[in-house]
């Protein structure tokens, strides 16, 4: 069995932001709505502080809350553990926004683009009315997973067949691939050196590993 | 002094010779100048008393803005916003208390001729005397950036032939006070 997940190593973001702009441009998201996000925390006191860049976003949890809340079932989970909107099932009651300890969903009502009422060109030519009213969040960019692997590409080592926010970081922080396969890049990232999972008291099976010091 | 001894050892371990002439003027850091006592004159100078003006005021580029070419783009405006300071002026959390000042409100960053406003940003990760306000937002006045609402060291650091260096340059640094907006 396949299960993607994602690996951010703390020690290597520095916070650019560049996985965020990327995640917006390849997804087309309106102003506000950023599913690949940084956080940029602080712990301890001056003068005993440190500061941390921490991605966030969908976690795409092995045991997810938000689709055991969605009434109408447009939130899915597939076999290879990439969580699923079906925005066409959607309601809009936002249940999993609220269920979601990540708050990694959005919901916009109106459509909203980046210099007011008016849609640049791109925005136009991108613009998708079903995503209106509905919930969404990090799909993994499950479309570049499923095009790349049906031409034999491997997510996470094919640029194609990878998420964006993991081709365009630019400290090398964010890696994706399968956690099954013991000899995958994640696999072996993960062997090597300490991580944590977000919440992992919750129980939900993040699918979105921290990376922090080497064993 | 053994300053820059290990630079040069590892460089020559991997038989790199061509910045030997470097290495000999190598300082870590350069001469110490009387910063302080400068603009202590200054304001002395402009009739004011260097304790009412116990902040410096720093400036510092974003990673994001760069260079500000990208200053007109929302999604560079948005993103930015994510880091810390983008806002507002960064202050020290512990100092802003003593200051009775919270996170978010309108402050008044002020030398003896000038004052601009700003939201608090407060922040452990700077010192309690040091007051950051990242780029240059006030001058990059594009139809987009104008509206940001933040000041910028620039509207602040006074025009002194005292405080001007050999290249008709000077310091990112001002001397300024800091209060809660009434």
């Amino acid at each position: 069995m396949t299960r993607w997940a994602m690996i951010a190593d703390l020690r290597r973001c520095v916070g650019c932001q560049t996985c965020t702009a990327a995640c917006k441009h390849a997804n087309a998201t309106p102003p506000g709505v950023q599913w690949r996000r940084v956080l940029d925390m602080e712990v301890g006191e001056y003068p005993d502080v440190k500061r941390a860049f921490v991605p966030v976003g969908c976690m795409h949890c092995a045991d997810p809350p938000c689709m055991h809340v969605c009434p109408s079932t447009a939130t899915r989970q597939r076999a290879d553990g990439i969580v699923t909107i079906d925005y066409d099932l959607c309601i809009g009651c936002a249940y999993c926004a609220v269920a979601c300890p990540y708050q990694a969903r959005y919901k916009t009502d109106r459509a909203e683009f980046a210099y007011g009422a008016a849609p640049m060109q791109s925005e136009e030519a991108r613009f998708d009315a079903r995503r209106l009213g509905v919930a969404t969040k990090c799909t993994f960019c499950v479309e570049r997973i499923d095009a790349g692997c049906a031409q034999g590409l491997k997510p996470g080592i094919d640029p194609e067949a990878t998420p964006v926010c993991v081709n365009s970081c630019i400290a090398q922080a964010l890696h994706f691939g399968d956690v099954e396969d013991p000899q995958s890049n994640v696999s072996q990232l993960l062997a090597e050196n300490q991580s944590f999972r977000m919440h992992e008291e919750l129980g939900t099976g993040p699918g979105f590993y921290y990376l922090w010091d080497r064993k | 002094m053994r300053v820059g001894q290990q630079l040069a050892r590892r460089m020559h371990e991997n038989d790199m010779h061509w910045w030997d002439a470097q290495l000999a003027e190598y300082q870590p850091l350069p001469v110490w100048k009387d910063f302080p006592k400068l603009w202590e004159a200054e304001i002395a100078r402009a009739g004011g008393n260097a304790g009412d003006f116990p902040f410096w005021l720093l400036t510092s580029r974003s990673m994001q803005y760069a260079w500000g070419g990208n200053v007109g783009l929302q999604i560079i405006h948005e993103v930015a916003g994510n880091i810390a300071g983008h806002g507002g002026v960064i202050i020290n959390a512990g100092r802003a208390r003593e200051l009775g000042i919270a996170d978010g409100d309108t402050v008044e960053i002020a030398t003896l001729s000038k004052n601009v406003h700003a939201k608090a940003v407060l922040r452990q990760g700077i010192r309690p005397d040091t007051l950051l306000l990242i780029a240059q937002f006030d001058h990059w006045a594009t139809p987009f950036a104008k509206d940001f609402g933040v000041p910028s060291l620039n509207s602040l650091v006074p025009m002194s032939l005292h405080l001007t260096d050999a290249t008709g340059s000077g310091a990112d640094v001002v001397r300024v006070a800091l209060r809660k907006a009434a």
